[in-house]
């Protein structure tokens, strides 16, 4: 099938200007400046119904279109590289391999919602794509793809690299924000949304590395051909980052609505020997867990996961087998929600750290049975009470763990003595 | 001049009202008497959004809006007082004690604690903890005047953002993430700007203390004045806490802190770390016996001994401060004039000019000099001197002379005067040098009017509960005890009094000033003076 993202991975020195070029890279820019103006570009990406691929699956030509051009102020593009969802690399692997790929989509983003700087926001632990992507920037600003007047099209665009820190949060894009503001990663209060108020108080596009990379390959083949890839309602193909005990686990480029059991029975070979799958996480650490045989008759696309009770979010699908113990599992998720909650609200605050500090005693086989319920309790106060979405990230494992495991739970609490 | 702004109308528990457009929601419900609780949003500062405990219901709004951060558009229906709601507040409530250490009997906040106060209106549940709390640092200096219990804290911000918005020193930060996080100081920048104590009074729970108040008073035995500060010519409007309780009177009398009292036109919600001293002087080194050369007298003897020494004298001169009241200037002008006959009048300062800034504090120290221009009365401490040459007896009020008496002058010029009558509520230089000597009363045990820098009339105002102490008179009862008998000795009567000859307040009662103060329009001639 065609490779939208994937097509260079494999070459020889895939992240040099020479191989992108030699591959047809950058032809999509030259046709952008060739006499497209903004608003054909937005409407191409409109038409081509990409959505947005964090996450939250938000189409990403209609958010460019809210960008309000009237303010006097500059508009920025923030590009996130954060990756922070536990589960998911395949952003790094775009970054590793085909970089320039990522840089000249963001360009034709820029150019569409006429920003002049695109801050780069990667991942603090990223190091080999960190260094790639310093060199593909330095080749675009040499070679007339990013800086002053842009292949002579009199379009100027500035390139900033700001490297994290280390904080999940900085993957929400007003944590990310007020990252590249030089500030604690601390989402901010929505309304306002970043489209109308967001970096340094002007408009501010956030769009995934993903989002970006998919760009190029609309406007050389238009949202038309991306549309015939996937689903209506989820079209274009899409990166799985598949971990686990399967026998290739790695990052797949399926068409939106690929059976998962294909996925995970053909492209990584099924489970390794002598392990059974018990359950997959779809879409990041931060989606309801699936049962193994719910999960098998899923198709990977947002609204078939949604329907059978998961999210596809980031795509980082995450395989569990019989030899893990859910309730560990569940303490490890909890004790990163509560590490990386930001600490501003004080649901997330509190609530992360204390369900944790049970899950941890339900683990040392000192919970009670009313802990499990003080769990989803706790879970039900969390939801929805906070300015991101850290807390619903630990509330949707906490709940879906104790619905579908919750006799493994259930197996550690302690024997109650009679008063 | 802006445009008048959009005005909307919105719908809260069902009653309609037509507010500004934009106004936060939280507000909008204060306005008809809708107490929404809050701990992160406080009018002055920018709004955070982390507490969520303003959440309310909001028709066609995901979830529960936060009313703090809620703008007030045209036909937004919004309740309060719903199931969702009230379930939510305990919610918030339960998670912020879940690493609060709940040491009310130690704390100095309590009594005066959004937490305690939340609990018992949205709480009220037993603690479903099961874990141990997490633990921090209970003492922590992190400035001067505020010490910072990290375990009480319950991140709301307010400091940060003080520091940050109000004196922009931005001292304060937020250190680590989740429920491990804490405020803290960059290292070797310790919270030491002129502002800082605020920061504990706007604290919605005992984590930052005042130094000078902790462990000093329980504040259910404490009341409250509202009145001016008397420490520069900027007159913020402050409350001053006092002692005063029936059964446990320990505390009686005594005052125990300032804390600023919102004036938007004056002093917004804040005060300096300077003013905040000024109570002292209600409880140190007061002087409660009269005196008549050296000798204890009974307050109404030692008045009608001064008043015979000034009658007899032949010519007599009057000094009061710049911290007098309108009304106690107006009566010793009154005496001068239809008592001792063409005596001199004069009101002197008794502070050096100080630090100031371009916020709130003033380098002149005297809450009321602007009175004494308006009652032509000012004269400079350098003059005093000159006014005293060849008098037989002064009658000196409040003012401590010898304070700015770099030369000598005064001094040597006092002592060349047989009759030197003062009234004065603290002992001072000047107090030791009476021939008959008159205790008077604090700032916070009188009436009065005092006229800030600005020209802002304001009310100085006695606690309603306290009661004078033992030998001490209001200062309008001493003066008027050293007149004929036709000076006014209640406040409204010398202000009554004042305002037939003062331009300034013509046609004014001290119930027209309003709790905002009041900047007189000021008559053409006076302007020109």
């Amino acid at each position: 099938m065609t490779k939208v993202l994937t097509g260079n991975w494999g070459k020889k020195d895939s992240h040099l200007l020479a191989t992108y070029e030699a591959g047809g890279g950058y032809s999509a820019l030259k046709k952008v400046m060739g006499g497209l103006s903004p608003a054909q570009v937005i409407d191409e990406v409109k038409a081509s119904g990409v959505r947005g691929r964090g996450g939250a699956g938000f189409p990403a030509g209609m958010k460019w279109s809210f960008v309000p051009q009237n303010t006097g102020k500059p508009i920025y593009l923030c590009i996130n590289a954060d990756e922070s969802e536990p589960g998911t690399c395949k952003d790094r692997q775009i970054l590793e391999f085909d970089p320039h790929m990522l840089i000249e989509g963001a360009i034709i983003c820029a150019y569409a919602i006429r920003a002049k700087i695109a801050f780069f926001y990667i991942r603090g632990e990223f190091d080999l794509p960190y260094r790639r992507m310093v060199k593909a920037v330095e080749e675009a600003f040499a070679a007339g793809y990013l800086g002053k007047n842009i292949l002579g099209s009199g379009f100027d665009l500035d390139f900033l690299i700001h490297k994290g820190a280390g904080a999940y949060i900085c993957g929400e894009e007003t944590g990310l924000i007020s990252s590249v503001e030089g500030g604690r990663g601390e989402p901010k209060v929505k309304p306002p949304f970043p489209a109308v108020k967001g970096a340094f108080g002007c408009p501010t596009i956030i769009n995934n590395v993903e989002t970006l990379a998919t760009v190029p390959w609309i406007i050389n083949n238009g949202g038309a051909a991306y549309k015939q890839f996937g689903t209506e309602k989820s079209p274009g193909t899409k990166l799985i980052s598949v971990s686990g005990r399967v026998k290739r686990p790695g990052n797949y480029e399926v068409p939106l609505g690929y059976p998962l059991q294909k996925l995970l029975l053909e492209d990584c070979g099924g489970m390794q020997d002598g392990y059974e799958l018990k359950a997959i996480i779809p879409g990041g650490s931060s989606v309801p867990v699936m049962p193994a045989e719910k999960a098998l008759t899923v198709n990977l696309d947002y609204e078939s996961v949604a329907a059978a009770g998961s999210l596809l979010g980031s795509g980082g699908m995450i395989i569990i087998d019989h030899t893990q113990k859910m309730p560990e599992l569940l303490e490890i998720l909890a004790h990163f929600y509560s590490h990386e909650s930001c600490g501003q609200c004080t649901p997330c605050r509190e609530g992360t750290g204390w369900a944790h500090r049970v899950l941890k005693k339900i683990c040392h086989g000192e919970g009670t049975k009313a802990d499990l319920d003080l769990l989803l309790s706790i879970a039900g106060q969390m939801s929805g009470a906070t300015i991101c979405f850290l807390a619903d990230s630990l509330v949707m494992p906490i709940r879906s763990f104790l619905t579908h495991f919750r006799a493994e739970f259930e197996a550690l609490i302690k024997a109650e003595v009679p008063a | 001049m802006s445009e008048p702004k959009k005005t909307v109308k919105v719908s809260i528990n069902g009653q309609e009202l037509q507010v500004e457009e934009g106004l936060p929601l939280i507000e909008a419900a204060a306005q008809i008497g809708v107490d929404i609780p809050r701990f992160c949003y406080h009018p002055h500062l920018s709004v955070a959004g982390n507490c969520r405990m303003c959440a309310v219901e909001v028709d066609k709004a995901r979830g529960l809006p936060i009313s703090c951060a809620t703008p007030c558009t045209e036909g937004l229906v919004a309740r309060t007082e719903t199931e969702a709601v009230k379930k939510h507040r305990a919610s918030v409530m339960e998670f912020l004690l879940v690493n609060h250490p709940i040491d009310c009997p130690i704390c100095d906040q309590a009594g005066e604690c959004w937490l305690q106060m939340y609990y018992m209106q949205h709480d009220l549940r037993d603690s479903r903890l099961g874990v141990d709390k997490v633990h921090y640092d209970k003492r922590v200096e992190i400035g001067p005047r505020v010490l910072l219990d990290q375990e009480r804290c319950v991140e709301c911000t307010r400091c940060i953002r003080f520091c940050d918005e109000v004196p922009k020193t931005g001292e304060l930060r937020m250190a680590n993430r989740g429920d491990r996080n804490f405020i803290t100081t960059f290292p070797g920048v310790p919270l030491d700007n002129p502002y800082s104590v605020n920061t504990a009074d706007i604290c919605p729970v005992g984590a930052l203390t005042s130094r000078d108040f902790r462990f000093k008073a329980r504040v259910w035995f404490l009341k409250e004045a509202p009145t001016i500060c008397p420490g520069c010519a900027q007159g913020c409007n402050v409350e001053v806490d006092y002692g005063w309780h029936d059964i446990v009177t320990d505390y009686n009398g005594k005052a125990y802190r300032l804390r600023p009292r919102v004036n938007n036109e004056v002093n917004q919600a804040w005060m300096c770390d300077f003013g905040r001293t000024e109570y002292h002087r209600v409880n140190d080194d007061r002087i409660e016996q009269a005196m008549v050369s050296g000798a204890p007298k009974s307050l109404a003897t030692a008045i009608a001994d001064a008043k015979a020494a000034l009658d007899a004298a032949g010519r007599v001169v009057i000094i009061g401060s710049l911290e007098d009241t309108l009304e106690e200037m107006h009566l010793l002008k009154r005496l001068g004039a239809e008592q001792w006959g063409g005596a001199t009048v004069l009101c002197s300062p008794d502070r050096p000019d100080g630090f100031a800034d371009d916020y709130l504090i003033r380098a002149d120290k005297h809450p009321n000099r602007r009175g004494a221009e308006w009652l032509e009365m000012l004269a400079a401490s350098t003059s005093v001197a000159a006014a005293l040459v060849g008098a037989q007896a002064v009658l000196i009020h409040r003012v401590d002379l010898l304070a700015l008496d770099a030369d000598g002058a005064i001094r040597r010029a006092l002592d060349t005067i047989p009759v030197r009558v003062v009234v004065a509520a603290n002992e001072t230089a000047t107090s030791r040098l009476a021939t008959h000597l008159l205790p008077g009363v604090s700032f916070i045990e009188k009436d009065g009017h005092w006229v800030n820098c600005d020209g802002r009339v304001q009310r100085v105002r006695k606690g309603k509960e306290l009661r004078l102490k033992a030998g001490t008179a209001d200062d309008l009862t001493i003066l008027a005890g050293l007149g004929n008998g036709s000076l006014p000795t209640r406040m409204a009567d010398a202000f009554a009094s004042l305002a037939l000859v003062l331009p300034e307040l013509a046609g004014l009662s001290p119930e027209s000033i309003t709790e905002v103060g009041l900047r007189p329009v000021r008559p053409a001639e006076v302007t020109e003076r």
